[in-house]
């Protein structure tokens, strides 16, 4: 558990940040972050200034994530796995690129003809009679995000604290992959080309709004929320309509942990 | 004693590479053999040729003494016979005109300016598949004796081929000329296809009676015939 070497640590980041847990869901990310926390088990550099790239400091960085595709309410029913590149430009400015694959859709056909085809679903919205084919099925597309992103890191060294805040801007880009067996199916090949028309390959911007904890010189781990928007007037909109609400109802929720190289 | 350290090396290392073409390179760099690295024949990429590529031997040993390739020299034999390239000064050849479906079993030599030679082979074949699509109430096909076809197929479900007379079919992994399963002769024929093939892809080898044969390929989708 906690050696008294992490306790101070931890202890200041609760008294600086009580107010977190005014609301469920903010209390959820507070523990989270306590938790990646104690899980580090290093001794927190609060006071360690931050290194200069100039000076010998880490240039680049990589950070693996794990997110939802939407807030809290899908948090233990569907997860997406990405990673990030990281180019450290300056102790409060980095350069990023994302990449997540966000989820598998499957088809299938309705009818004993191939005349109708269903899809995309996930694989437990899929008949019965299919059960047990998953590892072997060819009816599918894939979906995946990538992201050029601008951070601003703010250190909160300033008051004592290991964390720093992030904050990440961008285009975004989600696009499909079909598997080949469209070319052998036409049926499945109607689905899948009705499924794109609306589809796509979706271009908006990415926002991020996180905190990191800094274990080490060397390690960051934390959560941020993720939002994919059309536009800033429409995010403008949204968040006239929905207030805070907006949050939990279209921030992704991700946590990451990442090297500093 | 040297000697069975570094055989059993060499069988531990083609056992752990897993992969014949990367087990030959690493037995010619362990048996400092002048030979070709990473002899590549085509698998199917074109309908009537076979393309070879390789990279140059490793020569950084000081064994060598600074020994070149003088030039390379492409092989070939299949079961209706054999044939050769001139002097080559590239790492890569085209065989042309070669018979579709048949196996050829391809070596390359580097002769170095010292008289040294080393040699690496790998088999190819030209393929010349139609693609097989499964429509809606089945497909229909116009042959004349023996068609290849390349298709893609779900584990799972059962695949029929009704015949105008009567007729055969075999299945091959995709890149492959290694039979997994035939069927036939008969009016029309069914394969429960219980095989992944490569990533699900195969070819499929169809032959018919009657001249001008046709067929018609219907799938199940997993509700049954």
């Amino acid at each position: 558990m906690l050696g008294s070497g992490q306790a101070p640590g931890l202890r200041a980041i609760l008294k600086a940040m009580p107010q977190l847990a005014t609301r469920p869901s903010r209390a959820l990310a507070l523990a989270g972050a306590l938790l990646f926390a104690a899980l580090a088990g290093a001794p927190p550099t609060a006071a360690e200034p931050e290194p200069r790239p100039g000076g010998g400091g880490p240039r680049f960085g990589i950070d693996a994530f794990v997110g939802t595709p939407s807030a809290f309410g899908d948090a233990f029913r569907s997860v997406f796995f990405g990673a990030s590149l990281r180019y450290i430009v300056s102790p409060n400015l980095e350069l990023s690129l994302d990449y997540a694959f966000m989820d598998v859709g499957y088809y299938y056909p309705e009818d004993a003809q191939g005349d109708s085809w269903a899809g995309p679903v996930p694989w437990s919205s899929m008949p019965e009679r299919y059960e047990g084919m998953r590892s072997s099925w060819i009816f599918y597309h894939t979906r995946h995000f990538l992201a050029p992103q601008l951070w601003y890191l703010a250190p909160l060294d300033r008051f004592e604290l290991p964390l720093a805040l992030r904050v990440g801007a961008g285009p975004a880009f989600s696009f499909l992959v079909a598997n080949d067996a469209a070319d052998y199916y036409p049926g499945l090949a109607e689905a899948y080309a009705l499924f794109k028309k609306d589809f796509e390959a979706y271009l908006g911007l990415s926002l991020r709004l996180g905190l990191e904890y800094r274990p080490g010189r060397f390690w960051r781990l934390g959560l941020e929320y993720l939002f994919i928007v059309d536009s800033f007037s429409g995010l403008a909109d949204d968040l006239g309509r929905y207030g805070f609400g907006y949050v939990e109802r279209s921030g992704n929720l991700l946590a990451f942990v990442g090297a500093r190289l | 004693m040297r000697r069975a350290r570094r055989a059993a090396f060499l069988a531990a290392s083609c056992l752990a590479s897993l992969s014949l073409g990367g087990c030959q390179d690493l037995f010619n760099a362990i048996l400092h053999s002048p030979a070709p690295v990473g002899v590549e024949a085509s698998d199917g990429d074109y309908p009537d040729r076979i393309s070879v590529s390789w990279s140059a031997p490793d020569l950084s040993d000081e064994s060598w003494d600074g020994a070149e390739v003088s030039y390379y020299e492409v092989e070939w034999s299949w079961e209706g016979g054999s044939g050769s390239s001139s002097h080559l000064y590239s790492t890569s050849y085209t065989i042309s005109s070669v018979a579709e479906a048949e196996e050829y079993y391809v070596t390359v030599a580097a002769h170095l300016d010292t008289g040294e030679t080393g040699s690496a082979s790998d088999s190819g074949f030209a393929m010349d598949a139609e693609k097989l699509v499964w429509a809606s109430g089945g497909s229909s096909y116009t042959i004349s004796g023996e068609r290849w076809y390349e298709t893609m197929l779900q584990e799972g479900f059962s695949y029929r081929f009704a015949f105008s007379a009567t007729g055969s079919v075999a299945f091959y992994p995709y890149e492959s000329l290694d039979e997994l399963h035939s069927i036939g002769s008969a009016n029309a024929v069914t394969w429960n296809c219980d095989e992944e093939g490569e990533g699900s892809k195969f070819y499929l080898r169809v032959s018919a009676s009657g001249y001008p044969a046709t067929f018609t390929a219907s799938c199940d989708y997993g509700f049954g015939f």
